[in-house]
């Protein structure tokens, strides 16, 4: 990690770069405000509690683009810029705070901070009418500070803490109408399915720390777990302990990302996540916190693109892939807009493990950014769609809402596009290389990708055929919503339309294309797949197409097929996919069979051994004591018949040594 | 007695000697109460006789004068007082009969340690010096009255003068103490055996006086109750105005 | 054997004694127990006298001894029944038994 004072000599502001930790902490002043006003009772406006955070977060992003302005400068002689402060000593480590950053951390930076304000603006629309409004926004305001602090934490300790705190925030949100049984239940699960994660991220983190004590130790040692000297690390411990725990340690840190990212099998948690209010599922759950299980693994790169490391990635690669393809299964057969929305969330993020897997670093994070805006958009096209359909969530009650509510739905058109991968919008360009990257390493994965295309453009296209054409089938007269909240949406369509050809470089030369912007730390594959592969091109556009058809017959106004066709065709899978693959119930077989079990014997052993043991002493002292309650019966005889008894024994114990 | 004959003091020991355990076997054993007593009598009356045996008139005088007479006379006020069937042992719920046993066997333990500890050296001692255990002879008085003051003393007057010498002497604070505990016995037991406490029958008094309906009888009542002769007026007054 | 010495009189006193600690420990008349009390006092008064007779002639402090003694068994038996009174007057009864007021 570079010395700010190095910067200087570079005509570099130092200013400009020693203060960046700021960028998260305008969040965090934002949320004490509102958090601090709130209890003093005098910030009582809810257009100032918005502007507030809204502010804030406008703060962290022109805060960004300045450092960023700078950055570019030196991109080439130090891509990676930081600063740390000694935080701990704990013998011969120290623990570092601070930050961090470089191309990666920019971009999430970017994306967190973009989307983030779009969606607090859109938010002022959508819970207005909420009694919480404040305490709403100051969880807005905490998740975006834990968020961009980890976005710039320096090493695995500091991404830790605020890896548990975007989880926290995520728990209060998902939470937020506490009065719903099923919120809060949703939340528990989130925060349950998380620890398992998280669980393994720790003894993963633990074990690599301990497991590399040596290398961290001493005055010349880097701070403990610091991203900079992870590669080193990572060969020290292959070095010195060998493959097989160098990938048990990998694969214990990744299941992190597995339950941040919901992936197989840590995934049911999202779904359900989807209680939490609609602004909530665009920002946490679909844009940005998801993402930051593909961020620590492009974080943990160094560890897992090095020579040893392939059992890593073919792991991610397969997970990422399974999820991509049992996501959109099960997305096939959902009513609930939100929750189609939440399955195609896994599978995007499946895509991006995928890609991370194998070892296209660069299309994998282009994926999450692409994915950031237009998935977005989607929720927030959906809670636009909920707002003005009254709190109607189910499909089959909407319908022709493209009459009553254009601008959401050209916006949920375009997002669709977006995501389905047609050519010219941003889903295209990220997911194509994805789909290129596993043409050329795993035919089997790449196959998955292309298949998953298809069932992403059917089910993407159903779902808005389903709500925005044809009949409206509600109850409630529909409404288009207000310009607070089209406005994010018009502006998040911008970059869901350009920012994949923008910053793919093929048409706008004069800027950085995102491959040679963001490139793989130490990286082994050397995947450049700077052309365009017109194999898979063809393909995937094909099979894209046939989605869309399928979706187009059978849930467009035309009607030209019956959906009940292919449910009672294949009535096996159809329950499959619609019973979410069993895995809800799974998961409650293992609660309630082998846990419940598990625990039952454990309940016999407390009570009888454990309670028995405790009884016996318990009774002995019992007892005991009344054994010698004979004692202190009150009878002055008794007492001086022990009296006389002790008088005896020393008398006779006297007699026995003066006489001898 | 240095006088006596070794012969007829041996006999009057032996004799004394079963007296005196017989009679303190009946005190412990004896169903009566009131025979028990009797016992005692007969008991401290043995005991006397050995003190005088043991060249101790004064003390045998005393014994029979504090202990022979007066101590079974307070026991028997005793009985008086307390028993309401003197002549049996208090009725109620059997005692096991471990109650005797377990005394029984420590005190004939601490017996037998306490007969052990004194015979065993004795048994050696024998042999070589007959002054312990043989009876005092006339050699030994011999020297003894002109060596030793106490035996001077005892021929004289059997010790009296000597003992008083000693008391106001030697042992005058343990005499002044002796005499400082019997009035504390005398107050004690006196205030203990009273039905009543004296304050209780004053609390009693000036309770009576509160409860006076009348001012005149409150004022009337002494000194200590000037307050409740205030509480009294200001009630009669009340009582005028609700007449009115 | 008939000869007296320092040690009949001992053992005299040892019996005494015994017997007055037995009834003190199994009597259940306390007024029983009372005037066993007095029977070890004075088998200890008989210890002193014959120590003062047999080994300590030249002063007469055992019978000295023997005065206070028999002063404060007096002081002990006046006060000794004193509280017996004050008892029966709580228990209406002199059994031992009824005296365990003590128990917690």
């Amino acid at each position: 990690m570079i010395e700010p004072n190095s910067l200087v000599g570079n005509s570099v502001q130092f200013e400009t770069l020693s203060n960046v930790w700021m960028v998260a902490i305008y969040p965090l002043i934002a949320f004490a405000i509102i958090m601090f006003g709130r209890w003093q009772g005098f910030l009582k406006t809810k257009p100032v509690t918005a502007a507030i955070v809204v502010l804030s977060t406008l703060m962290s992003f022109l805060h960004t683009l300045g450092v960023f302005n700078v950055y570019k400068e030196i991109i080439g002689i130090t891509p990676t810029i930081g600063e740390t402060f000694h935080w701990l000593h704990v013998g011969a480590l120290h623990m570092d705070v601070g930050w961090m950053l470089d191309p990666t951390g920019f971009m999430m930076l970017f994306v967190v901070t973009v989307v983030s304000a779009l969606i607090q603006v859109y938010t002022y629309g959508y819970m207005e009418e909420d009694p919480n409004f404040h305490r709403f926004y100051a969880y807005l305001a905490l998740f975006n500070f834990s968020m961009l602090a980890l976005v710039l934490a320096p090493n695995l300790v500091q991404m830790y803490m605020f890896w548990e705190m975007v989880g926290v925030s995520s728990y209060l949100l998902i939470g937020f109408w506490v009065s719903r049984p099923s919120a809060a239940s949703a939340a528990v699960k989130a925060f349950l399915m998380n620890r398992v994660g998280d669980f393994g991220l720790l003894v993963g983190l633990l074990s690599f720390t301990f497991l590399t004590w040596a290398f961290w130790s001493g005055d010349a040692a880097p701070g403990l777990l610091s991203f900079p000297a992870l590669g080193k690390a990572s060969e020290y411990l292959m070095l010195h302990h060998g493959t097989a725990i160098f990938s048990i340690v990998g694969l214990l840190i990744f299941l992190g990302p597995v339950a941040k990212s919901a992936q197989l099998p840590l995934h049911t948690w999202l779904p359900d996540a989807m209680e939490g209010p609609t602004p909530i599922s665009a920002l946490i759950h679909a844009a940005t916190m998801v993402a930051a299980g593909v961020f620590l693994i492009a974080r943990m790169y160094p560890m897992y693109n090095m020579p040893g490391g392939e059992m890593i990635m073919t792991v991610i690669a397969w997970v990422g892939g399974l999820t991509a393809v049992v996501a959109a299964t099960i997305a096939l057969t959902q009513f609930d807009i939100k929750k189609a929305l939440a399955y195609s969330t896994m599978s995007q993020l499946g895509y991006m493990v995928m890609a991370m897997g194998l070892g296209a670093y660069a299309a994998g994070l282009f994926h999450l950014m692409t994915h950031a805006f237009f998935k977005a958009m989607l929720f927030l096209a959906s809670g636009s769609v909920i707002h003005g359909c009254h709190h109607e969530q189910d499909m089959r009650r909407m319908g022709g809402l493209h009459k009553t509510m254009p601008i959401t739905a050209w916006v949920y058109l375009i997002g669709t596009i977006a995501i389905t991968g047609v050519l010219p919008f941003s889903g295209f360009w990220s997911k194509d290389e994805i789909v290129a990257a596993a043409f050329s390493h795993q035919t089997l994965l790449y196959y998955i990708a292309v298949g998953t295309a298809g069932l992403t453009a059917f089910y993407m296209f159903r779902t808005y055929f389903m709500t925005f054409t044809g009949q409206y089938r509600g109850h409630h007269e529909a409404h288009e919503s207000p310009l607070v909240m089209t406005l994010p949406l018009i502006l998040l369509a911008i970059p869901s339309i350009g920012i994949g050809w923008l910053l793919s470089g093929f048409f706008v030369t004069d800027f950085p294309s995102f491959a040679t912007l963001i490139t793989a730390p130490a990286s082994f594959h050397h995947h450049a797949a700077h052309h365009i592969n017109w194999t898979v091109l063809g393909t995937s556009m094909v099979v894209v197409m046939g989605g869309f058809a399928a979706a187009f017959a059978m849930y467009s106004p035309m009607r030209l097929l019956d959906p009940a066709l292919f449910v009672n065709g294949a009535k096996p899978l159809y329950t499959l996919f619609s019973n979410k693959w069993y895995w809800d119930e799974f998961y409650s077989f293992i609660a309630r069979q082998v846990y419940l079990t598990v625990a039952q014997v454990s309940a016999w052993f407390d009570k009888a051994v454990i309670d028995g043991l405790v009884g016996l002493s318990a009774f002995s002292v019992n007892m005991s004591a009344s054994g010698l309650r004979q004692l202190q019966n009150g009878r002055v005889q008794s007492y001086l018949l022990v009296f006389v008894l002790g008088l005896l024994l020393l008398s006779a114990y006297t007699a026995v040594q003066w006489l001898n | 007695m240095i006088e006596t004959s070794p012969l007829l003091q041996q006999l009057a020991f032996w004799i004394l000697a079963a007296v005196m355990l017989a009679s303190a076997i009946g005190i412990v054993f004896h169903r009566s109460i009131v025979y028990s007593a009797l016992f005692m009598l007969v008991a401290f009356m043995a005991i006397a006789g050995v003190f005088a045996l043991l060249n101790a008139p004064f003390l045998a005088a005393a014994q029979i004068m504090v202990y022979g007479v007066g101590l079974t006379i307070v026991m028997i006020f005793g009985i008086m007082l307390t028993g309401d069937q003197p002549f049996r042992d208090p009725a109620g719920k059997e005692r096991s009969v471990w109650y005797a046993l377990l005394p029984l066997a420590v005190v004939a333990g601490l017996g037998g340690v306490l007969s052990l500890a004194i015979l065993k050296p004795a048994a050696s001692l024998n042999a070589t010096n007959g002054l312990f255990v043989a009876q005092q002879t006339a050699d030994f008085w011999q020297t003894a009255l002109q060596t030793l003051p106490g035996a001077q003393a005892l021929l004289e007057d059997g010790g009296l003068s000597h003992i008083a010498m000693l008391l106001f002497s030697k042992y005058l604070l343990a005499f002044e103490l002796a005499s400082v505990l019997l009035l504390l016995a005398m107050v004690g037991a006196i205030l203990l055996a009273l039905r009543t406490f004296p304050e209780e029958e004053q609390g009693a008094v000036t309770g009576g006086a509160l409860q006076a309906d009348g001012a005149t009888k409150a004022l009337s009542a002494g000194a200590g109750s000037v307050a409740g002769a205030g509480q009294a007026a200001k009630e009669v007054v009340q009582s005028a105005a609700g007449a009115k | 054997m008939l000869d007296v010495g320092l040690y009949h009189y001992l053992i005299l006193a040892v019996a005494l004694f015994s017997i007055g600690l037995y009834g003190v420990l199994a009597s259940r008349n306390a007024i029983r127990v009372l005037m066993s009390l007095e029977l070890m006092l004075n088998a200890v008064n008989i210890n002193l006298v014959a120590f003062n007779n047999y080994l300590h002639l030249h002063d007469l402090s055992g019978q000295v001894f023997s005065i206070f003694i028999l002063t404060v068994s007096a002081a002990e038996a006046s006060v000794g029944l004193a509280v017996l009174i004050a008892l029966f007057r709580r228990t209406h009864s002199a059994d031992m038994e009824q005296y365990s007021i003590l128990q917690g």
